[in-house]
């Protein structure tokens, strides 16, 4: 009779951990779709039409893809992982979130890690096959910038909140999921955009060089008297969410492109050489290209 | 840049490339290297430093019997190592020509 007592306590109580284990565990997505739909921002749209419109013109929103030269550098890196005898991966259905958490999706998708193994085998997979419809339904939104990547001094701060947008302001936010709305401490800082836009990664098992701009603007524009923030030539001067380089901004434009480059050309008279008389006469061409821009011109 | 006659013969040509020119960093050999995932070891940084100016100085010759020539100058932003199509993935983001004339 002790015993089965005994047992019937051990029975419930291994019960009610399993139960409360299953409630702690966060769940994660299993498809690509299901991950959209996590980080679906279709409601932003509606009261944030104008910032939503910019958003969408930007690379942000195209993040699996890019200018294009984003998939081909995916492929490549999918391919060297094929390659490479310790990387585990033979095919592309043996990536794991691991694979794209320490190489290309710490930045390009960091919602990966709400993800299972199975949605990075299914990215990778559409990688390999170009399928760009798939890697479309899935980029850096509202949500990335506002919630998950908003807190960059957790210890202090504590993570992102479940119900909560982040931004510039507290106060309640009217919205079905994220009825919050809290004052990012970096939202207006340039350590927001470095967090994804800083490089090289080689503190990890596979090196990774993508981009290297904060470093270029921590160590070279600051230091030769830089004052501004990312936030402050990308967003706020210009085209707001759109955050688009002035590269891409107009090229036809030659004011938007000084704002980055500004090129004078000198061509001096021709002279000729009084003192050697065979030496043909020369002129002289002087170029100067001035970098108006936070960060090295180009980087990557 | 080039600088060519007003028949259009090229007297002069220059080429540069300013960019992060990298390797991978294993120590073999000098070759640059494209991609991410492979490039680390730096050999080459010629790139366009912020809040900086770039003064590039060319020095041209005459051609024989030549008083005249045309001096182009263009600057351009090109994705990847081939010249690419204007418009797509290469953009002229400054262009002038200069004319220099000697009695």
């Amino acid at each position: 009779m002790k015993l089965l007592r005994l047992f019937l306590i051990l029975a419930f109580i291994s019960v009610a951990l399993t139960a409360f284990a299953a409630q702690s565990e966060v769940k994660k997505a299993k498809t690509v779709d299901e991950l959209a739909a996590m980080y679906d921002v279709s409601s932003c749209k509606q009261c944030h039409a104008k910032i939503f419109e910019e958003w969408e013109k930007s690379i942000h929103s195209r993040s699996l893809i890019g200018s294009g030269r984003t998939v081909g550098g995916v492929q490549g890196a999918i391919k060297n992982w094929m390659s490479f005898k310790h990387s585990g991966v033979k095919e592309a259905k043996d990536v794991t979130v691991s694979h794209w958490t320490t190489t290309c999706f710490k930045c390009h998708l960091p919602q990966i890690e709400d993800a299972t193994d199975e949605v990075a085998a299914q990215i990778a997979e559409a990688y390999m096959k170009n399928d760009r419809a798939t890697l479309a339904k899935i980029n850096i939104n509202c949500l990335v910038c506002h919630n998950k990547m908003a807190v960059t001094h957790q210890w202090r701060d504590g993570k992102p909140e479940k119900d909560t947008v982040y931004g510039t302001k507290d106060g309640t936010h009217m919205d079905k999921i994220y009825k919050n709305r809290k004052k990012s401490a970096t939202m207006t800082a340039s350590v927001m955009c470095g967090q994804c836009h800083q490089g090289p990664l080689i503190d990890r098992p596979a090196t990774t060089q993508c981009s290297t701009l904060f470093g270029s603007y921590l160590n070279a524009y600051l230091p030769n008297g830089g004052d501004k923030t990312c936030q402050e030539c990308h967003m706020k001067e210009v085209d707001g969410h759109a955050m688009f380089s002035f590269r891409d901004r107009n090229y036809g434009d030659p004011d938007m492109v000084k704002r980055a480059l500004a090129v004078e050309v000198d061509a001096k008279k021709g002279y000729k050489a009084i003192e050697l008389p065979k030496l043909p006469p020369s002129a002289k061409v002087v170029v100067k290209i001035t970098n108006n821009a936070g960060h090295r011109i180009p980087d990557g | 840049m080039t600088a060519k006659t007003k028949d259009g013969k090229e007297a002069f040509k220059s080429e540069k490339i300013y960019m992060l020119h990298a390797g991978d960093s294993r120590n073999e050999g000098d070759q640059m290297v494209y991609g991410p995932a492979n490039k680390l070891g730096f050999l080459e940084e010629n790139t366009f430093q912020p809040l900086q100016t770039k003064v590039e100085t060319y020095d041209i010759k005459f051609p024989d019997n030549t008083k005249n020539l045309d001096v182009n100058v263009e600057l351009r932003f090109q994705y990847g190592p081939e010249v690419g199509t204007i418009g797509k993935d290469s953009y002229v983001l400054y262009k002038t020509t200069k004319a220099i004339s000697i009695k």
